[in-house]
């Protein structure tokens, strides 16, 4: 009895520990579930970040990266080329990123076309959105 | 002599605020979301209707980015405020100052003779300085931009930090 106890107090603290890590959000998981749907394979963070990071030359020249308005890291924040800032798009930093579809598409939307001139795959977008959850 | 100082104070006031620019504050909560996210809403009396009616048929390649708006309510709700106001439309002071030498309209808020006037004395480098970034970021520079006041003694540390020396 007292062994079955113990197990389950590990267990939950693993659980919280690992939902912790991945900072959950229903909304935030539902996006993610229906671009999986979409994409039909896993993931990748390390994809996610690669994207984050690539310089692309098919888009609008002012914009050839994501850092180019979102700073360099996913922790620092960044500017708008008129100069607003921009929220930091790690989900530790802002907790709200990637909750809102609208805002979601919205941006998707706009940017990919800025960066990468061509709207982004879902594959695209859930590598993205994992990448920035675990930041 | 009290009562003298102050109506010369008072007349000096009117003078100086005669000559200022004073833009009603935008209120409007969807111009504000939608065009204030990437930059400080420019007020509609800038620039002419057609204009503003060729910015918003093509957002697509806005200034060097998509500012594409799929919501088609949205974007009649935000060309709808900026006709409305638009330099050649409304009959208010401002606007007219925004008229003062257009012949072809301009086509940025930048490039309007008003603000190509105003800012001919500003050396180029003090657009690149980092806080300001853009000719674009009026608030930057005007610290009454928001509230529709470009008065000399509104202007920030960190442009007057900027032109110091230059």
């Amino acid at each position: 009895m007292k062994k079955k106890f113990a197990i389950a107090l590990v267990a939950a603290f693993a659980l919280s520990l690992a939902g912790a890590a991945q900072a959950g959000n229903p909304s935030r998981d539902k996006i993610l579930s229906d671009l999986k749907a979409q994409a039909g394979g896993d993931f990748s963070a390390q994809r996610g970040q690669a994207l984050f990071q690539a310089k692309f030359t098919g888009g609008k020249e002012d914009t050839p990266s994501c850092t180019s308005c979102h700073g360099n890291t996913p922790q620092t924040g960044g500017q708008t080329r008129a100069g607003k800032p921009i929220d930091p798009m790690a989900v530790s930093r802002t907790a709200d990123r990637y909750t809102d579809i609208e805002k979601v598409e919205k941006w998707f939307g706009r940017n990919c076309n800025s960066v990468l001139g061509r709207a982004c795959t879902a594959q695209e977008k859930g590598d993205f959105i994992t990448f920035m959850s675990q930041q | 002599m009290r009562k003298m100082l102050l109506a010369a104070g008072l007349l000096a006031l009117s003078a100086t605020t005669a000559n200022a620019e004073r833009f009603p504050p935008i209120t409007d909560q969807v111009v504000l979301k939608e065009c204030g996210s990437c930059h400080n809403a420019f007020y509609p009396e800038m620039l002419q209707k057609s204009v503003w009616q060729e910015i918003m048929s093509n957002l697509k390649d806005h200034y060097g980015e998509d500012a594409t708006i799929t919501n088609e309510a949205t974007k009649k709700h935000i060309l709808d405020f900026h006709l409305t106001n638009s330099a050649d439309v409304t009959n208010t002071r401002q606007a007219g100052k925004w008229m003062e030498g257009v012949t072809t309209p301009a086509k940025a808020v930048t490039l309007a003779p008003r603000f190509v006037r105003k800012h001919s004395g500003i050396k180029p480098e003090i657009f690149k300085v980092k806080g300001i970034d853009s000719k674009a970021n009026c608030a930057a520079c005007h610290s009454g931009y928001v509230q529709g006041t470009f008065e000399d003694n509104e202007f920030t540390p960190i442009y007057r930090q900027s032109v110091q020396g230059r």
